[in-house]
């Protein structure tokens, strides 16, 4: 069955949708990526430069469906390139040998082939390698064998798999069922041998290739970034039992890092085009446009904060800020339930790092009071937790599904707290009083799992709900030295991919707790150069 | 197998399962007065009490059984299954007010507030010497909200006649206002510790 899927993918792909796949396999065999196009275009017809076990170097020109002579013709100087112009990555030694691969989804023709094999010959004499042809039938071989026994095992887990493959791409990604697919067949126990490990984590990225491209079609950037986000995390979750072996985990980890990074920027770019956010029938799009606003707003403060962790900032964020500014009405509008919550912070810390704390502050200080009104214990229903999804609570709002009996979210809030610290670290004493008594009505709640490690699981079976009272009465000092504490899970994703963490949260609203979104300020801040790093 | 349609019988799955909700709480009345907040994951949960107490617990299950006999005409089936999810309704009514009424004797057993009437027979003063032990809120208008006096359906009938003559009793009615009056100061001074000091 995979068979099927694997070549029905391959007929439908473009060059971008399975060049992480080519990635993937080639980090599985051993090989280091030193260059790919999400580290800029193309290089002298080179897509990709590689270096395998061995220490030899591999170039690739990655190209799609069947190339025929008129095809051929229109590429053949760009594989001119690729052959006979050195590698130019700062890492590779000037003029090293290397072998060119033209890759393609398709086939080539006879007379192509024919062009190749005489070009080779050419091509040898004059001391180059020769070009080496990768086509169809090789990429699905290399696919297949790569996934060995990393595949969705019982009918039920294909199911699901195939459910997701075919799914509506338009529509958002069904986070609680991809991370089903994705821990169907990653293991869950540390693996014996290290080299399984770099199999594993290439097969799990390749299958979810075939589900996130057909995203690409339609640029449905955002369920591309959120299934990038949450492979990544699954992929952490087993590298966290081989710490010791990074060098077998790091790459493919990395790859998915570039993979979001890619859709990110391409959700921000659109954002900033787009004049009013609208999409699709705009007789209907009242409904979803609140929801889709906060979404954006939050991407768009998140990617702006996350692109200062290089030396210099990058661009376009001035342009960022004015578009957060122009639809920052959304937030209010939109604002769903506490699964928002990172997307409101994301936008409130960038607010504050571009210097209007008074606008960030009264933001916090809104949402505080409507959560404190909202969960007071004398309402009826409050603010859905982080557990529940926009497009759940849009289902439940028009009659599609409908909460649990008696179901209510007054008294407690898993959010909150991050916000009256936020206040508390900027000292506004004043503001906290006059929603103090409000405030300790509702409970901090938080939840955490036994396994540090599962953590990365969208649900975990093990583990404890968390709820504790603010003091009464509670001390100014008291709150503001706790809301400065530094007391941080030990998790790789913390410690090695620190600027990911609040992209993490935006797509996990429920692991997000209050010690996390402290460090995502500090971080920032530090990005910023607000504060020195230690 | 026999033609179907599974999706429109998930859907009256689902709907017969909330009508079934709906029935425990008929027969759990105590238990259907509480409000209920889900949890998504995990197998336990804390929270603090009044006190400050840390308190760690986890689930119970609570389990009616439900047997269909499928060789019986579907009218047949029908109707043994309308009893028996009666009884399951019951059953399971049963095992959610008991566990409500021992985890509040657990409850007030550890904070040693148990009023014990030492076999007397009942007296309207035992009741405000009892609420005299225990928090009580007041709303917005300042009216308390009193909890709710579960007893054995015998000692109401037997007090039901005299109640009328006790609200009118004077020295009752002093009794009362002095236990409200007392309350309502303990929950301001509770209210008023809702600041933000220093």
């Amino acid at each position: 069955m995979i068979e099927r899927v694997i070549e029905h993918w391959l007929a439908k792909v473009n060059e971008r949708g399975y060049e992480m796949a080519l990635c993937q396999a080639l980090t599985a065999q051993g090989h280091t990526i030193l260059r790919r196009p999400a580290h800029g275009g193309t290089e002298h017809g080179k897509d990709i430069v590689s270096r395998d076990r061995q220490n030899k170097y591999h170039c690739y020109q990655l190209k799609t469906g069947n190339l025929s002579k008129s095809e051929w013709r229109a590429i053949r100087d760009e594989v001119a390139e690729l052959v006979e112009v050195p590698i130019q990555e700062s890492n590779v030694p000037q003029n090293v040998a290397f072998t060119p691969h033209l890759v393609t989804n398709g086939t080539v023709t006879d007379p192509v082939s024919l062009e190749v094999k005489a070009r080779n010959g050419h091509w040898k004499r004059r001391g180059f390698r020769p070009l080496d042809l990768i086509l169809k039938d090789n990429l699905f071989r290399m696919f297949l064998d790569l996934q060995g026994k990393f595949l969705p095992s019982t009918p039920t887990d294909f199911e699901v798999f195939l459910r997701l493959y075919l799914g509506d791409k338009t529509a958002p990604l069904n986070r609680d069922e991809f991370c089903l697919f994705l821990s169907s067949f990653l293991p869950n126990k540390a693996l014996r041998r290290k080299a399984e490990l770099s199999r594993a984590l290439a097969a799990t990225a390749i299958l979810s290739s075939y589900i996130l491209t057909g995203y690409q079609e339609h640029g449905n950037h955002l369920a591309i970034a959120e299934g990038w986000m949450l492979v990544l995390a699954h992929m952490l979750r087993l590298a966290e039992q081989h710490q010791g072996s990074q060098a077998d985990w790091m790459q493919s980890v990395t790859l998915c890092r570039d993979a979001w990074e890619g859709a990110v920027r391409s959700l921000v770019d659109e954002a900033v085009r787009s004049p009013n956010w609208i999409e699709g029938d705009p007789m209907v799009d009242n409904s979803v446009h609140g929801i889709r606003s906060v979404l954006l707003l939050g991407y768009l403060s998140c990617d702006a904060i996350y692109n200062r962790r290089g030396e210099s900032p990058p661009g376009g964020e001035d342009n960022i800020l004015v578009k957060v500014k122009e639809n920052l009405n959304g937030l209010s509008r939109g604002y769903w339930g506490e699964s928002a919550s990172p997307f409101v912070f994301a936008v409130i810390l960038f607010l504050w790092l571009r210097g209007d704390e008074e606008l960030a502050v009264k933001i916090a200080a809104d949402l505080i009071g409507f959560i404190a009104r909202e969960n007071h214990p004398n309402r009826r229903l409050g603010v859905p937790s982080p557990y529940y999804e926009p497009s759940r609570l849009l289902a439940i709002q028009f009659g599609e599904d409908f909460f649990d009996h008696r179901q209510t979210f007054v008294g407690r809030s898993f959010t909150m707290q991050w916000f009256v610290e936020f206040v508390a670290r900027r000292g506004r004493k004043r503001l906290l009083k006059t929603l103090w008594a409000d405030i300790t009505h509702i409970t901090k709640a938080c939840f955490v799992p036994d396994e540090l490690r599962d953590f990365y699981f969208w649900s975990v079976k093990k583990g404890t709900e968390v709820a504790r009272q603010w003091g009464r009465p509670q001390r100014w000092e008291a709150l503001v030295e706790q809301s400065n504490l530094n007391d941080l899970p030990r998790l790789l994703l913390v410690e090695q991919f620190p600027d990911l963490v609040l992209p993490f949260l935006l797509v996990y609203p429920h692991r997000a707790t209050a010690e996390l979104m402290r460090f995502v300020e500090r971080r920032a801040s530090q990005n910023f150069g607000l504060i020195k790093a230690p | 197998m026999l033609p179907d349609y599974p999706e429109i019988k998930r859907k009256l799955q689902r709907g017969l399962g909330r009508r079934f909700e709906l029935l425990i709480d008929q027969k759990a009345p105590h238990v259907a007065r509480i409000r209920r907040i889900g949890q998504a994951e995990g197998d336990k949960f804390t929270f603090e009490d009044e006190e400050g107490t840390i308190v760690e617990k986890g689930f119970h299950r609570f389990e009616g059984r439900v047997e269909v006999p499928i060789k019986l005409p579907l009218v047949e089936i029908n109707k043994t299954v309308a009893k028996q999810i009666e009884q399951a309704a019951e059953t399971i009514a049963a095992q959610s007010e008991g566990l409500l009424f021992t985890a509040h004797k657990e409850a007030v057993e550890s904070v040693g507030n148990v009023f014990d009437a030492r076999g007397q027979q009942y007296n309207p003063l035992m009741m405000w010497d009892m609420i005299e032990k225990v928090h009580i809120d007041f709303d917005e208008n300042g009216r308390p909200e009193m909890g709710i006096v579960v007893m054995h359906p015998d000692t109401l009938a037997r007090i039901r006649p005299q109640i009328e003559k006790w609200e009118a009793d004077p020295v009752l009615k002093k009794r009362r206002a002095e236990v409200l009056a007392k309350k309502k100061e303990e929950w301001r001074d509770r209210e008023s510790n809702r600041t933000l000091v220093g």
